[in-house]
């Protein structure tokens, strides 16, 4: 994100990962991505005039849920193309939570007659309460938390049937292993596992997708992606996609994770988020967590 | 990352989409007599209000330039420091895509390999390098901000000679020489060194190498000499740049830049000229141009582009002295474009000035276009060339352009006058407009506007020189822009896409110094100050993306005996202005973060530092002459910062350090 330049040299200095700050490492509570479902069939990810809906954003935090406040708005997105999407006219629906909880964010709606695509924007914060908006040109710029921090701006286009059907892609529970044995959601790695020892070797961390995912629209397949966070050790890279030309069926991808090197006497738990993205507003989001243990135990 | 996609489709994009021919001031206007021949310099009275001019010893001794004339002209005042990457010239405060080049009277759609290691044409077949930083005259049209043309020198006809040069950088070959009494030849080829050490280099675990960086680049020039005033030449000339890569991993700060990437940019030049020059100063000037082009990007699975076109180039001029004191210029020039192209990635906006150009691909409004265009655009001219006294001249031009398929005209009277104080000072004056037809995908339907008018920019100019001695002058010049119907991005972003609403104005000063205190020695000393504003659709003024307020260049070359030369250039520069990022927001359906972006180029960047030293050592064998070389740029390893690298949620950042110190070790032989 330099400076534009002309030189195809540049492609020489690509694939450096960003060294300020590895997006893959969860080290504060963020945003990691939102879905979409209709009231009743949470398959489906674009409403229809008339449907209930809602709309939920995932948050990642070190140790686990984070506790937040926020406020949440609906609106009908402006046709602004390149910029921070906004909105055409003042917001539809509201949703607001001031006491801090560990309840995920979320609005629910019914989708208005006479749009054809929505933007769910808001604030969430780690402390205080999300600022009011006073008029819609109050977003993004002015939108922040009462104490003084800008918190955690979101914002989620949102696609309406009949002009898009689209599917939320699914993460099904024995999609993902770990070096190989499946790796299932619990709540106590520690003390029923699995672990891995803190050598600062590498884990394989896999991810089996389903072919019926990969929609077919305008006679090409939708680009599934999955973006991988943990809050300890090194992910080799943040995102895998599974191209429309892929071939392989059924799809699959996998993260390479490099363990830290130490870990205290009892295990530390280690927690992972996979966000699988349709491209077109359809996600899905897995929670995993292993139990890192000292070399030798 | 989305930079890097769009600078490589800016890439693909010629850097100026037209091609004119020289008229030689120094032999079709001259009021005094003639004496031709080889060795004959006639000083002519000036068409342009200013025109600086490097001459051929000048051109391949400069620190830093690794030898490369094209580099050189960063030596002259007005003329700016091009950003790491991108070497096109920056002239009184306008954008590179404002200025034409031109390499004997042929554009070319990009003046160095890779963006900015080393130009295109071989120094050393290179004459001269003249630089009009504004107020050009009416044979030079279709563009707004200021022209650099290279002019490729006639062949040897005293025997044959060859040069060979190895470096670490490129190999080259040049062979010249008589095939006839009239008529002489020479050909030249260069090819690039830097895959054979490459692949060391690279890093494994981000890309794998499918085609490692390779350029090369070839001249042949033709001339006869039909008679003592009449010659023909034919000059053929191209390059290609080729890079591809299969990265490892999708870029974390642009995911959609993964897979395959890489480029192609090659282009085939073909100039037929005829030149002809009479004792009283009358003459004429013919020049067809053929021109190919081939264009291929790719980067990650969803940004591509494939263009080819022809452009085909006719000019000719006449000069006609009417009296001693009245000479009549008529010239005609027309340029047709044929392009054939496809694009699919983020949509096209406005080149200068617009930061939504670095958020990431991922984020942006996507397009695909494939088409054709057919550009026609004929051009004709009209000058005067009046000396109302011996110290008095004063040249009335007027230029009239049409472009098609926009239908659109332009009529642009120009105005430069010159006054001789005494024999040894000049003033020089000069008014005029200018216009320039948009860029050629912004009138494409699907991504641009077909109604665009041409951009427009009124030049004004006052400056004095004077010559102390023949070891030193000094000249000192103002000089002002002011600019409408720049071509921006429309408001919204939507259709049209792009409107003429930008305006710009620029006003600065120039000093120039140049001195040869000993035979030995040269030196030159530039400064210039400079403030190049710009306002898009109404809103503030802002700071031109490359507005330099103060730049100050000095360069020294000596000859020290024994073979041995060294010299040294040092460039002290503003930093160029950045745009603030204020803070992001999370795109919760494609996961990453858009920056909120303060005002455009409301901060800078430190100034910029760098010294340059170069040293050689020559042996005379015989004949032959070897010549050993070591150009060190940027020699002091100052940093240099050039905008600022963000983390992925833009709360934090640190600067981009400029290039490092970059040694170039060759060897030379001629002979």
């Amino acid at each position: 994100m330099t400076r534009r330049s002309g030189a195809l040299l540049m492609l020489a200095t690509l694939g450096c990962e960003d060294p300020l700050h590895p997006e893959q490492t969860i080290e504060k509570t963020r945003a990691i991505g939102a879905r979409s479902e209709v009231t009743g069939q949470p398959e489906r990810a674009t409403p229809a005039p008339g449907e209930s809906a809602e709309v939920v954003v995932w948050l990642a935090a070190p140790g686990g849920a984070p506790e937040t406040s926020y406020a949440l708005w609906l609106c009908e997105r402006d046709a602004v193309l390149g910029d921070v999407p906004g909105c055409s006219a003042p917001p539809l629906v509201e949703a607001r939570r001031d006491v801090l909880d560990v309840a995920a964010p979320r609005l629910a709606f019914v989708a208005p007659s006479e749009s054809s695509r929505l933007l769910l924007f808001g604030v969430v914060c780690g402390a205080g309460v999300a600022s009011p908006l006073l008029q819609t040109s109050d977003w993004p710029e002015a939108m922040g938390c009462s104490d003084g921090h800008a918190g955690g701006r979101v914002s989620f286009e949102l696609d309406m049937a009949p002009e898009v059907d689209n599917l939320n892609p699914q993460l099904t529970a024995d999609a993902l292993s770990l070096d190989g044995a499946p790796w299932s959601e619990g709540s106590d790695p520690c003390g029923t596992g699995p672990s891995v020892p803190a050598t600062g070797g590498k884990s394989r961390l896999a991810l089996a997708l389903r072919d019926a995912d990969r929609e077919v629209v305008d006679g090409v397949r939708e680009t599934l992606s999955v973006a991988a966070f943990s809050d300890a050790g090194e992910l080799g890279s943040t995102r895998q996609f599974v191209e429309p030309t892929e071939p392989t069926s059924p799809p699959a991808v996998s993260f390479a994770w490099t363990r830290p090197k130490s870990a205290p006497a009892g295990g530390r738990v280690v927690r992972f988020w996979f966000v699988l993205r349709d491209g077109r507003g359809g996600a899905d989001l897995a929670e995993r967590a292993l139990c890192l243990v000292p070399a030798g135990t | 990352m989305r930079a890097l996609g769009w600078s490589m489709l800016i890439l693909m994009i010629p850097v100026a989409v037209r091609a004119e021919v020289d008229a030689d001031p120094e032999l079709v206007e001259s009021d005094d007599e003639l004496v031709y021949g080889e060795e004959a310099v006639v000083e002519a009275p000036p068409r342009e209000a200013k025109k600086r001019t490097l001459r051929r010893e000048e051109l391949t001794e400069v620190a830093g330039t690794r030898g490369d004339a094209m580099r050189a002209i960063e030596l002259l005042p007005g003329v700016g420091r091009p950003s790491d990457g991108d070497g096109t010239p920056i002239l009184r405060g306008a954008a590179s895509f404002h200025s034409l080049v031109l390499i004997d009277g042929m554009t070319v759609p990009l003046l160095y390999h890779f963006g900015s290691l080393t130009s295109v044409v071989s120094s050393r077949l290179f004459e001269s390098v003249d630089v009009y930083p504004s107020n050009f005259g009416a044979r030079y049209g279709r563009m707004s901000g200021g022209v650099v043309e290279a002019n490729l020198r006639r062949p040897a006809m005293d025997g044959l000679h060859g040069m060979v040069d190895v470096s670490l950088i490129d190999s080259a070959a040049l062979v010249e020489g008589p095939v006839a009494r009239d008529t002489s030849v020479a050909v030249a080829a260069r090819r690039s060194n830097i895959d054979v050490y490459f692949d060391a280099f690279a890093p494994d675990d981000a890309y794998g190498v499918i085609a490692a960086p390779v350029y090369w680049d070839y001249q042949a020039v033709v001339e006869r000499e039909l008679s003592r005033t009449h010659s023909l030449r034919a000059v053929v000339f191209g390059s290609r740049d080729r890079i591809e890569l299969r990265l490892a991993r999708p870029l974390a700060s642009d995911p959609e830049l993964r897979g395959d990437a890489g480029g192609r940019i090659e282009f085939h030049n073909l100039a037929l000229s005829s030149r002809g020059r009479r004792a009283d100063g009358g003459g004429h000037r013919l020049l067809l141009g053929a021109s190919r082009q081939l264009f291929e990007q790719k980067a990650g699975p969803n940004t591509a582009g494939e263009f080819k076109s022809w452009e085909l180039t006719l000019r000719g001029e006449v000069t006609e002295p009417a009296s001693r004191e009245l000479t009549l210029v008529t010239g005609v020039d027309a340029k047709a474009t044929f392009l054939d192209g496809s694009y699919r990635g983020t949509r096209p906006r406005q080149l200068e000035g617009d930061p939504l150009l670095e958020v990431p691909n991922a984020l942006g409004p996507r397009v695909e276009v494939a088409d054709t265009l057919t550009q026609v655009a004929p051009g004709a001219y009209l000058e005067l060339g009046w000396s109302a006294s011996r110290a008095v001249r004063i040249v009335p031009a007027l230029r009239l352009d049409a472009y098609f398929p926009s239908r659109q005209l332009s009529v642009d009277p120009r105005l430069t006058t010159r006054f001789a104080l005494d024999d040894s000072t000049a003033l020089g004056a000069g008014v005029g407009l200018y216009s320039q037809a948009p860029q050629y995908y912004e009138i494409i339907d699907v991504i641009g506007n077909p109604k665009l008018e041409p951009e427009r920019s009124l030049h004004a100019s006052l400056g004095v020189e004077r010559r102390f001695s023949d070891d030193l002058s000094v000249e000192l010049e103002g000089f002002a822009k002011r600019m409408t119907h720049r071509v921006v991005t429309s408001a919204d972003g939507n259709a049209p896409y792009f409107v003429n609403d930008g305006d710009g104005r620029v006003i600065g000063a120039e000093l120039g110094i140049t001195a040869r205190p000993t035979a030995d020695t040269r030196a030159q000393l530039a400064y210039t100050l400079s403030r190049s504003e710009r306002r898009d659709r109404n809103g503030p003024w802002r700071r031109f993306d490359s507005d330099q307020t103060h730049n100050v260049v000095a360069a020294l070359h000596q000859r020290l005996g024994a073979g041995f030369s060294a010299g040294a250039r040092l460039r002290v520069v503003s930093g160029n202005p950045s745009t603030p990022v204020l803070g992001s927001v999370y795109d919760a359906r494609v996961g990453l973060y858009r920056p909120l972006y303060g005002a455009v180029g409301s901060e800078e960047d430190p100034l910029f530092f760098q010294l340059d030293v170069m040293v050689q050592k020559a042996w005379q064998l015989g004949a032959a002459r070897l010549t050993a070389y070591l150009d060190l740029q940027n020699a002091t390893n100052a940093e240099n910062a050039q905008g600022r690298a963000y983390s992925y949620d833009y709360s934090r950042s640190e600067p981009v350090r400029g290039l490092p110190i970059l040694p170039n070790l060759g060897l030379r032989g001629e002979l």
